[in-house]
């Protein structure tokens, strides 16, 4: 593709519109015969246009200036790396006219016309989202710079037009519904499609793998919701891990290994448990600590001592209001008045509400302190008990409310949300609680949890339920025994 | 305490029987439990990965696919369990390498059947998770749906006006169960592993 030389002079002319009329018709007849010389004009044409991309170049210049003074290294010194072959070349300082440029087949101007046909554009936005993460971070510092003597290039660095454009797009693929319904897939499963909508619905499956995974999504709802057995089963062991508990040795066994009395095969067998079963660990230290409690034989006395004076001054009392046979005509004057001051004194305990509902409920109700030995799951209940041992029960209600729903039936949580719904004057619910620790059957909260039911129905003004709790608390003999008695006098004569 | 042969124990779980049920809880389930609070886990996490190993032995009994014979329930449960940690491990993008093996599992019970039971179960177990939120009328619904109980039929039990509000509510209710299901990031997940 050598051009001819003859006509450089004619190309140069009619490229820069310099022919008259005729020799530019007579150019242009030639031009539409000779494929050779069209070529030649239009890389001429190409030449010139790449020439004069005085702005581009501009651009590029002034953009290494900026990128210099913000010092950003690593990426931005990469593409400005693509230019480091051609250090090798030496520079052109002497004006070329476009005949010598032309003599010059590969020269860099018709590699610049290449690339630029290829992929000018690419090359700028790759450039710009190389750059974009660091330029997105120093956007502010460009305010310094002389940006309207650049023209166009904070639009190049915002790209504004792109980043409106991807989000565009985006709200365009979230908006768009997916193809076919729920419904529509339903119909096609339960063969209620027919004539060309079930062939159009064929069609785009045999295309569509979306649509495929939506009709096996489908399917497979379908057989795991059919799964009753596989449900059931999931609820079973869940429910058995809640309340099992999870450690293999029997109950005399831990007792022996408490007391040191277990040996060989046995003691070894659970020694090894217990390097990995915490919660074995855990029950061990309960027992060990009951043990200890036990063990305070000086405060066990005490107490004892003190429940039997108790028990001695209400028999005195009934002794006195029994007179003997021998002084009965004495006593009975004496008797009469006791009886008088007896009935004056319950008359005015009446009056003064002392043994209303409320005031006995208050006497007796004292809410208890947080033991967290009792309970295993010392962890999960940690946040539960300061809201608790601060009297927030408020915070004790909405932590509960929190916590998984397979620890929300802990008994241990229940019976102190329970405490704090008590506290909270919200009785029923109070009720409730403590009725699912009793339900429990098997923790060491059962014997609290029925005589605070008790003292709620007491505030509910339930007689008849709080009778009965009381007398079953009584029947027990449990460590309520005393309190409950004293409560069911007090409801007998205020609860008519 | 009674102990329970592999087959006695294999029986039970395909009976539900509460009393295996509870021995194997009691006998295994601290060391799986120790074996997963070693390796980044919780208390929580020992409980979901005991369960649903429970539930895929339960699977693989009931495909019929399940003979023990270079190993024993003990090891296949253990190393089941442990599988199904190194799926959430690889899941929460936490290295393996450091992984410590308490539980004395085997390699070779690891065939491409346990893998498919495994993955299924996975599944299986988010829809149901899934369905399990749904309102009451909604679960039974459904649930009379899939099982083909006819319209009228549905419409009479739930107490609708009649056939084609059944229908409505129907697709209502599976409309929101899909969308639930495709929302929960377990399920973006699973689609992740398997393309």
């Amino acid at each position: 593709m050598t051009p001819n030389v003859n006509y450089f002079e004619l190309i140069e002319d009619y490229c820069q519109d310099q022919l008259d009329a005729t020799t530019k018709a007579e150019f242009e007849a030639e031009l539409e015969q000779d494929a050779k010389l069209r070529n030649e004009v239009k890389l001429r044409k190409e030449i010139q246009s790449a020439i004069s991309e005085l702005d581009v170049t501009n651009l590029r210049e002034k953009l290494e200036n900026v990128i210099t003074q913000h010092q950003i290294a690593g990426p931005l010194q990469d593409t400005f790396d693509l230019f480091t072959d051609f250090t090798d070349f030496q520079e052109i300082n002497e004006e070329l006219s476009a005949e010598d440029l032309i003599n010059f087949y590969d020269s860099m101007p018709k590699v610049h016309v290449y690339q630029h046909e290829v992929a000018s554009n690419e090359t700028i936005h790759r450039f710009y989202k190389e750059q974009e993460i660091e330029l997105e971070e120093d956007i502010n510092g460009l305010d310094d710079l002389e940006v309207e003597d650049l023209p166009g290039l904070e639009d190049a660095i915002l790209e504004k037009d792109i980043i409106d454009f991807r989000q565009t797009l985006k709200q365009v693929a979230k908006s768009v519904e997916p193809q076919y319904t729920v419904k529509e897939i339903d119909e096609f499963l339960n063969e209620e499609l027919e004539g060309s909508e079930l062939e159009d619905f064929e069609r785009e499956l045999a295309q569509n793998n979306e649509l495929n995974n939506e009709l096996l999504l489908h399917k497979e709802l379908e057989k795991s919701v059919k799964e009753r057995d596989i449900i059931d089963l999931r609820n079973q062991v869940s429910q058995i891990m809640e309340t099992e508990t999870s450690w293999k040795v029997s109950e005399q066994d831990i007792e022996d290994f408490i007391e040191g009395k277990l040996e060989g095969e046995v003691l070894s067998d659970l020694e090894t448990e217990l390097f990995e079963n915490q919660d074995l660990a855990a029950e061990i230290e309960l027992r060990r600590q009951i043990n200890e409690f036990i063990g305070e034989s000086d405060i066990m006395e005490l107490r004892e001592e003190l429940n039997a004076a108790k028990e001695f001054s209400e028999v005195s009392t009934v002794r006195k209001l029994i007179p003997s046979a021998s002084k009965r005509i004495y006593q009975y004057i004496r008797t009469g008045a006791a009886v008088i001051v007896i009935v004056l004194g319950i008359a005015s305990l009446l009056n003064s509400g002392y043994v209303s509902h409320d005031k006995t409920h208050d006497n007796f109700f004292s809410s208890p302190q947080w033991a967290p030995e009792r309970s295993v799951n010392v962890d999960h209940l940690q946040q539960v008990k300061l809201a608790f041992m601060k009297g927030d029960h408020n915070m004790v209600l909405a932590l509960k409310e929190d916590l998984p729903k397979g620890l929300q039936n802990d008994f241990v949580l229940n019976f102190y949300s329970a405490v704090s719904m008590h506290n909270l004057e919200k009785y029923s619910d109070a009720i409730a609680n403590y009725s699912k620790v009793i339900d429990n059957g098997d923790n060491m909260y059962i014997e609290e949890a029925e005589w605070y039911r008790s003292l709620c129905y007491v505030k509910l003004n339930d007689k008849v339920k709080a009778k009965q709790e009381l007398l079953a608390i009584v029947n027990k003999n449990g460590d309520y025994k005393h309190d409950a008695k004293a409560v069911l006098r007090r409801i007998k004569f205020s609860m008519k | 305490m009674i102990v329970y042969s592999d087959a006695q124990i294999l029986k039970g779980i395909l009976r539900h029987d509460n009393l295996i049920l509870q021995y194997i809880y009691k006998q295994y389930y601290y060391k799986i439990n120790y074996f997963v609070k070693k390796n980044q886990g919780n208390e929580e996490d020992a409980s979901d990965i005991f369960q649903e190993a429970i539930i895929v032995i339960y699977r693989k009994l009931k495909e019929n696919d399940l003979i023990f014979e270079k190993s024993s329930f003990a090891g296949y449960l253990f190393s089941v369990c442990r599988f199904l940690w190194l799926k959430q491990l690889e899941k929460r993008r936490i290295e393996r390498e450091r992984l410590n093996d308490s539980l004395p599992f085997q390699e070779d019970l690891y065939d491409d059947n346990l893998i498919e039971v495994i993955e299924k179960n996975e599944r299986y177990g988010l829809y149901q998770k899934h369905f399990g939120t749904l309102s009451t009328d909604c679960q039974k619904l459904l649930q009379l749906f899939f099982e083909k109980v006819p319209l009228k039929e549905i419409a009479k039990v739930m107490g609708y006006k009649g056939e084609k509000y059944a229908k409505t509510r129907k697709y209502k209710c599976k409309e929101l169960l899909i969308r639930r299901i495709k929302q929960d990031t377990e399920f973006k997940k699973i689609l992740e592993n398997d393309t």
